[in-house]
């Protein structure tokens, strides 16, 4: 059974992204792959998809696609409002779920002001072709994906189609901080100590706005109205840039280096978001106001631990007895809600 | 030893290793041997530059405390073995159109030193580079080190558009552009040679601490 997907309206941006690129630094390639590493596995992972299959990294919204033939999708992240239109009937579709397109259903991402990046998985995953070892898109050099590029209206990919889905729900553990002054944690960067002390303080007392220029290279951050002064960056010898590395440039500007970056530079590198929050900074949108707050790199190693055990409770998988005892008990007793606590947690379920 | 070396986590899975931080022959080639040392070690990538390499490990495989010792042991091995390059190394040709629409910031270097486009081409041409490192985008090799004769600054604003292949100077480094990109190096030539060719078994035409010697071909 084959589906594909085409792509009715490629919206803000919505590009291919799946596995990182690993293993190509010295030759100038970045490791690519979702911006949120964690989160976006969850929409494979109910589907029975390998964590890092290729799916759909899609920012802001806006994005609509109409499937060809029978597939299974699952969405994860920030909800992003999405609807299924099958004939005249419209339905929300919930973060979390698996959900059955049928062929000639349409999808549409409405957007919403609540984080600013989904993960929309397929059946199987996306079927692309991996280069150098990877299938994600690398847009600044055309590798991956579709074309190297991100989508375009017209475009029409296929889906793998190869997997059953199970009942699955997922358990909301990963959460993104969707205020309006987001905490990032950082642990020292590589020119940390080349920085005074004065400037240090400073970085850490002055609050960023995240600038509309920003993209998966890097996330680029001017100074808000409350700034005490901004800071300045000085040249060095080119080395090289870590994921989450937060570099200052002559002007001031400092901007968090991601997924897509250039795997050396010639700015200072003052501090490294630390892994756990790229949750934070994948969601992060114009406007949005944040400071950095700097822990050791042995808190940053435990919240990276906590993070991935958070990930395994995530996902858990429902059988149809359960439900189908649930709402006869529920039906009997009147029951508005039903409490329930295993090994790893406890929710209520509304009837 | 002489070496002063610094090591320092930059995240819970990256480990910066400083070797020295300027533009010399010697560091690079410190910094290449130990990144070829480094690959028994069970770790995901290096990214190696000028002066410094980022080893890129996973924290839940290694306790840093460990990882360091063991890293530290093959960087003292690596240090106290190190010999100079052998003479024998390989040099690989890049054939090049210099000037006119191939290099069209050719005159401007030699304006800036004052010599003729002629005179740049030769020094140019007599030298053999060392590739240092490769980044910027795939398979960009920063290479050098130019005389002073015609080291030129980098263009004040950087082109929209500089073709693959384009051959340019930024200082006393030079590098050949090996994808159509932005770029804010005086281009003085261009090679036919394909610089990066992803779907091809062997995508990367240099690797760091290859040589380098560009032949002048007629345009």
């Amino acid at each position: 059974m084959t589906a594909n997907i085409e792509v009715l309206n490629a919206g803000f941006h919505s590009v291919i992204q799946g596995n990182q690129r690993i293993g190509f630094k010295s030759f100038g390639v970045p490791e690519s792959g979702p911006l949120d590493p964690f989160t976006s596995t969850l929409a494979n992972l109910l589907l029975e998809n390998k964590p890092f299959a290729p799916l759909l990294e899609i920012t802001q919204g806006s994005l609509e696609f109409m499937s060809h033939g029978d597939t299974y999708i699952a969405i994860s992240g920030a909800d992003l409002n999405a609807v299924l239109f099958r004939g005249c009937n419209s339905n929300k579709i919930s973060v979390g779920t698996s959900i059955k397109l049928q062929d000639g259903d349409r999808v549409k991402f409405n957007g919403s002001n609540n984080g600013f990046r989904c993960w929309c998985a397929f059946c199987g995953g996306i079927k692309v072709p991996p280069i150098l070892s990877s299938t994600s898109t690398l847009e600044t050099s055309n590798l991956g994906g579709i074309f190297g590029r991100s989508l375009l209206k017209g475009d029409i990919f296929e889906v793998v189609n190869d997997t059953q889905p199970r009942n699955k729900i997922l358990l909301p553990l990963l959460n993104f901080d969707n205020n309006k002054n987001v905490f990032l944690r950082v642990i020292k960067g590589s020119q940390y100590d080349e920085f005074s002390k004065d400037d240090i303080e400073v970085f850490f007392q002055n609050s960023y706005r995240v600038l509309s220029n920003s993209n998966r290279i890097g996330i680029r951050l001017s100074y808000s109205e409350k700034e005490t002064r901004p800071i300045k960056g000085f040249n060095i010898l080119s080395d090289p840039s870590p994921l989450g590395a937060v570099q200052i440039t002559t002007d001031g500007s400092p901007i968090i280096l991601l997924q897509d970056r250039g795997t050396v530079g010639g700015y200072p590198k003052i501090a490294t978001v630390i892994k756990a929050d790229l949750i934070k900074v994948a969601q992060l949108k114009p406007n949005q106001l944040i400071t950095f707050k700097l822990i050791s790199v042995e808190d940053a190693i435990k919240e990276y631990y906590n993070i991935l055990s958070l990930l395994a409770k995530s996902i858990i998988e429902i059988n149809t007895g359960f439900i189908k005892n649930y709402i006869e008990l529920s039906k009997k007793y009147n029951l508005t809600h039903f409490s329930l606590c295993t090994e790893n947690f406890n929710f209520l379920i509304k009837r | 030893m002489g070496i002063n070396s610094r090591f320092s986590f930059v995240s819970e899975g990256s480990l910066l290793i400083e070797i020295g931080n300027i533009l010399d022959y010697e560091i690079s080639d410190r910094v290449q041997s130990l990144s070829l040392a480094l690959k028994k070690l069970d770790i995901l990538d290096i990214t190696v530059a000028y002066g410094s390499l980022l080893i890129d490990f996973d924290p839940l495989k290694y306790n840093l405390d460990e990882f360091l010792l063991d890293v530290k042991n093959i960087f003292d091995v690596v240090m106290s073995t190190f010999s100079k390059r052998e003479e024998d190394t390989i040099i690989r040709d890049v054939f090049v159109r210099f000037g006119g629409q191939y290099g069209p910031d050719l005159k401007y270097v030699a304006e800036f030193h004052n010599i003729s486009e002629e005179e740049v081409i030769r020094e140019f041409t007599s030298k053999v580079y060392k590739v240092f490192m490769l980044g910027f985008t795939p398979g960009f090799a920063y290479m050098g080190i130019l005389s002073d004769l015609i080291a030129t600054p980098r263009l004040s604003t950087p082109r929209l558009v500089v073709e693959a292949g384009s051959v340019g100077i930024a200082g006393n480094q030079t590098g050949i552009y090996p994808t159509r990109s932005p770029g804010g190096w005086q281009i003085i030539g261009r090679t036919e040679q394909v610089m990066f060719s992803p779907e091809s078994q062997d995508p990367f035409f240099f690797k760091p601490s290859d040589y380098v010697r560009f032949v002048r071909v007629d345009s």
